[in-house]
This record gives structure tokens, C-alpha cells and sequence, in this order.
């Protein structure tokens, strides 16, 4: 049944109800006739004419249906975006079942899409089943987080066009002052302690359309950036524990002592500790050092 | 009477700053009169988009367009995207700063999507006052699109030129016409093209966007992913005779050709600006994208 008179609406309200049924999972139908929806315009499908007018060749549902339509397929699309190797894992089916729940329980609330992922790690965390032993769940949790550090190391602060340290400069310092020294930190790095062999699954999957999930099997990696491209660097046990003090302030010696307390003392600690600053330098790890 | 383009220049023949092209535009630095940039890409970056951005600012013209400012939202508008935003325009010298007439969310939720608003006396008084805090804050005018849109509510009780007419008159707001949204909603909503760009402010009209769509038999959809049709070419055609010439923008977002192709298309005008036929393509029928306006999001790069 059409309304001849529109129903006086304020905007803040019409606002409210729009939104409340574009973005229901349902769809516009479903959305109209919502408890929430009609909390704030008591219509129903028949009487929408009274807020949406028909067009000559267009209902007022279809009208809104093209935004319900394009509220899911817009988001899920940039979720795809920010979290592509775990999209090619799962397939679009479930990615698209996974994202929208998630967009129900965290909906955009930034004026940027390239905040719109940041709580999908932790809903899948939230949503997993608790599991004796590592399975597929908490493989998904560990690949979504290592792609939302890609994203956001991808476009934070970075060192390009600054000076970082260097092998050479670590080699021109004296053993003793080394000892002493603090290294801080390029703002780009980021390390994870996994449980999945992650670095080696994103690697795989560029060349393989679906490559098998790998057996839990623990892991270490860092994340920096160079030349505006993000750098996927494995580590050790070792090499991650002692980054990881370091870039809490620890001074190299107080870190070394720290991480020999945790793991205990290898078999050949000089040869690990030089291996590990040479591949810290290397990959540009350090913006700066002092005393 | 306010100046023509609200005294802003006329940049002439520009396109969209997309990543795709990044890095042709570094290298070869194409013979572009300007470009513009989705403001949200930039207005965070500390990565390359911005590095890229500052290359691009040091030789041309940039305008910053915008997709966030909900200046047609109940909500309270945002001074730390509006802080974001004028800090990133006085780094790079931006031209101007538009947005949209329309709203993106509400209570605090973001749809990304370029909601239509009703046009009424209430919604009048509404968004003028929030222009005019948004160009209080911005220390300069702000320039609004016409949205492309697929409803219209009953509480409307004027047209959408009538709308943005009182709008420019209230606020002292800049209009950017989009030919392209006009073609689509007049199919949408059934009114006359030509009518609505004849009962504009032309002097209030700073700039133009060009885009392509997508046919969908009873309706179009704003797809920005192919070239711009013939009709779409004679608004064009129209608003670039009534306004005198002012900026003009191709947008392209979706289906993103190689930069030539995407430059060549906004080169048309040249040619129409001279009174030379063009031809105009078809309108798609089959959309690349499943989504008006699709989502302007630069990916990662990774190794």
C-alpha cells in the first residue's frame, strides 16, 4: 500500500534508518521490517513509499537495494585487499562469510578504508574454537595478523632518504663500547613469534593458486621496509628474542644476558651473535645507536 | 555575484592520481595539466602513496578530492580528519578541496559509500551551516560534487539543482559538476539532464568530473570503470558552454586502463572545445564492479 502524505521524518532519524537497513545482512526486506529499523521509522515494506519514492521503472526496495548491495560488496572487496593470501586461502565463499560477520560485529568507524581490517586478527581470535593443539583456526588468526602487519608497515614511517646503521658501522665500534651500546629501532620493523610457518606459506602462495596449510611448526619473522616495499625477513629463536630487547632499550650486553637467561647458553654464541647483528644491519634494522 | 570558479583558476584537462600509474608518471612525467587525488589515500601516508604525492605536488597542479566528509551527516563533523586534511593541503599546495553532497555514516559508523540526502528546507539549513564551519576551519571555500544516487525520499521538496543552487547561495560553497552523476540520476530519477544544468549557478562552478557508468537496463550505476558516453559528452559539452570553461577531471576507478588510455579520454575535450565531433562509447552494460563509486584504496607491496 502506497502513502499519499510522507511521514514527517527528521534527518538524524531518516539517517538512522537508512543505514540500519542498507547494511542488514538480510537485505532491504528483512532490514525494513527489523526490529531496529522500525524502532526509528515504523514502516513497513508496503508503506515504504511514504520515506523512498519509486522511480517509473524502479520499486523503492529495488532503489535501496543498489545501496545494500554495495555496502557488503564494497567492504568486503577492500578486506580482500588488505588480506589477500588469506582470501586465496580460504576461497571467496567463506572469505566472504568470515568478512561479513566481522563487518557486523566491527563495522568502518575511520574516515580511511586502511583502518577498516585492523580488528579482523582479533574477531577471528574472538570467533575461533578453543583447540588443544594448533589447528586451521589459529593458522588463520596467525596468517590474517602477518598481513595486517604488511599493511600497516607498508604505508607507516619509514627510514627512506634517512641514514640507518650499518654492518660497517656496527664493525667500527669497540667490543667494549658495543657492549654498552642501546640501538634503536627503524619505526618500520615489526617482529611475530608464531606457531605456523607463515613466511614460508606467503611465499609459497605466489607461486601456488591454494598451497597446502602447513603442520604447526614454530616460526619467527620480522617485517621492515625498504624503498617503499615491505621486506618479509626470516629469524631465529635467537635473533627474534634479542631484537626484541633491543628495541626495548635494552643495551646490546643486557639484551644478550637477557635472552642466554631464557633460551640458554648455544654451543656457539659468538658466531650467533655476529650472524645476527650482520643480518640486522643488513636488513637495515637500526636507525640509530648510542652509548 | 561571486567571481567565475569562485576566482579559482581554470587547470584545464586533468586526471586521478591512481597507484597503477605511479610509477609511468615518475618516469616519464606525461604532459598532464593536473591531478587529483582521493584525499583519504594521502592524508595518513607515510609511505609511498605520499612520497609519490610530493613528487607528483613538486610539478603539478594536485586538487584534493574527498570521500569521508559527510558534510550531509547528523553526526558531529570530524576536526581530526578536517585538521588531516588542511595540514596535507597547505604541505602540497592543493588547488582546492572537494568533496561530496551527501552524508557516509552515521552514529560513529562509516558505509564508505556517498549517501543521498533529502532536499529540503531542514537539510538546507543543515549542511550550509556545516559548510560554512568545515570553510571556517579550512580557511578556504570548499568545493561539492553532485552525487550520483539510486533513492529519492518523499520529505524532498526541491530538486537537486535547486538544492545545490541554495546551497552555493547559503554557504559560498564551490559546486563541482560531474556530468556523469547528472546522467545517472536523471536516469535514475527520471528528470531532464539538460534542465538541471541549465538551472545551476554556472559562476559557482569551480570544477568537472567525467566518468563512465554502467547500464543496467532500468537503472545506471556510477562504475567510474570505462570510457565516458556520448551523451554524457553532449553535458559536457553543455556545462563547458554555460560555465565558460572551468578544470575538468576524468575519473576512472575501476578496470584501470594503462595511463595513455585513461589521459586520451579526458583529451576528448580538448577536441569538443573546439567544436570538433567525438565519438562517445557505448555505455557498458555489464559492470566490472559490482559497486557505484568503487572503493579507492592503494594495496601493499610486498616482497
Amino acid at each position: 500500500m502506497a502513502c499519499d502524505s510522507p511521514k514527517p521524518v527528521d534527518l538524524p532519524v531518516l539517517q538512522q534508518w537508512m543505514q540500519s537497513v542498507i547494511s542488514h545482512v538480510g537485505g532491504v526486506v528483512e532490514g525494513i521490517e527489523d526490529n531496529e529499523a522500525r524502532r526509528l521509522i515504523d514502516v513497513s515494506t508496503e508503506e515504504i513509499e511514504a520515506i523512498i519514492t519509486p522511480s517509473r521503472r524502479r520499486s523503492s526496495i529495488q532503489r535501496l537495494e543498489v545501496y545494500a548491495n554495495a555496502y557488503y560488496a564494497r567492504l568486503v572487496e577492500c578486506l580482500k585487499s588488505i588480506f589477500p593470501v588469506f582470501a586465496q586461502t580460504v576461497g571467496d565463499e567463506l572469505f566472504d562469510q568470515f568478512a561479513i560477520a566481522y563487518l557486523q560485529q566491527y563495522p568502518s568507524r575511520s574516515y580511511t578504508l586502511d583502518r577498516l581490517g585492523d580488528h579482523f586478527p582479533q574477531f577471528l581470535r574472538e570467533t575461533s574454537p578453543e583447540a588443544e593443539s594448533p589447528g586451521f583456526e589459529q593458522f588463520l588468526v596467525e596468517l590474517a595478523t602477518i598481513e595486517r602487519s604488511i599493511d600497516d608497515v607498508f604505508d607507516g614511517p619509514g627510514v627512506e632518504g634517512k641514514e640507518v646503521i650499518t654492518a660497517a658501522d656496527l664493525e667500527g665500534i669497540s667490543p667494549d663500547d658495543f657492549w654498552q651500546a642501546r640501538l634503536m629501532v627503524v619505526p618500520c620493523l615489526r617482529w611475530h613469534r608464531l606457531t605456523f610457518p607463515i613466511n614460508e606459506f606467503l611465499s609459497q602462495a605466489r607461486t601456488q593458486p591454494q598451497p597446502d596449510v602447513p603442520e604447526a611448526s614454530p616460526s619467527f619473522m620480522a617485517l621492515t621496509r625498504r624503498d617503499f616495499v615491505v621486506r618479509r625477513v626470516p629469524l631465529t629463536h635467537f635473533q627474534i628474542e634479542l631484537i626484541s630487547r633491543l628495541a626495548a632499550s635494552l643495551s646490546v650486553g643486557e639484551a644478550i644476558e637477557d635472552v642466554l637467561n631464557q633460551l640458554g647458553e648455544p654451543d656457539d654464541l659468538p658466531g650467533m651473535i655476529a650472524s645476527a647483528f650482520q643480518k640486522f644491519a643488513t636488513e637495515q634494522f637500526f636507525a640509530a645507536i648510542s652509548s | 555575484m561571486p567571481q567565475p570558479r569562485l576566482g579559482f583558476e581554470n587547470l584545464g584537462l586533468g586526471v586521478g592520481l591512481r597507484a597503477p600509474h605511479f610509477h609511468h608518471i615518475l618516469e616519464t612525467q606525461p604532459a598532464v595539466d593536473w591531478f587529483e587525488i582521493i584525499s583519504e589515500n594521502y592524508i595518513d601516508s607515510q609511505g609511498r602513496p605520499r612520497y609519490v604525492l610530493d613528487q607528483v605536488a613538486e610539478r603539478y597542479p594536485v586538487v584534493m578530492h574527498g570521500v569521508s566528509l559527510s558534510i550531509g551527516s547528523t553526526d558531529p563533523l570530524d576536526f581530526d580528519y578536517l585538521r588531516k586534511l588542511k595540514t596535507l593541503a597547505s604541505e602540497i599546495e592543493a588547488r582546492w578541496i572537494s568533496d561530496h553532497v551527501c552524508w557516509t555514516g552515521v552514529a560513529g559508523k562509516n558505509s564508505h559509500d556517498l549517501l543521498p540526502i533529502p532536499y529540503n528546507e531542514e537539510t538546507l539549513k543543515h549542511v550550509a551551516q556545516r559548510v560554512r564551519q568545515v570553510q571556517e576551519f579550512l580557511e578556504q571555500p570548499l568545493v561539492l560534487e553532485d552525487p550520483s544516487s539510486y533513492v529519492t525520499f518523499a520529505n524532498s521538496t526541491m530538486a537537486e539543482w535547486e538544492f545545490l543552487t541554495a546551497l552555493t547561495e547559503e554557504s559560498g560553497c564551490g559546486l563541482l559538476l560531474d556530468v556523469n552523476n547528472v546522467y545517472v540520476s536523471a536516469v535514475n530519477h527520471d528528470f531532464d539532464p539538460v534542465e538541471y544544468i541549465e538551472n545551476l549557478p554556472w559562476e559557482s562552478i569551480v570544477q568537472l568530473h567525467l566518468a563512465g557508468h554502467t547500464n543496467m537496463g532500468d537503472y545506471c550505476i556510477d562504475t567510474h570503470d570505462g570510457h565516458v558516453i556520448d551523451p554524457v559528452w553532449q553535458l559536457y559539452r553543455l556545462a563547458h558552454e554555460r560555465t565558460g570553461g572551468v578544470s575538468t577531471l576524468l575519473e576512472w576507478d575501476a578496470n584501470i586502463p594503462d595511463f595513455d588510455t585513461m589521459h586520451a579520454e579526458v583529451l576528448k575535450a580538448k577536441q569538443l572545445m573546439q567544436g570538433k565531433p567525438i565519438t562517445g562509447d557505448l555505455p557498458a552494460t555489464k559492470p566490472s564492479t559490482s559497486v557505484p563509486h568503487p572503493p579507492h584504496r592503494i594495496e601493499h607491496e610486498v616482497n
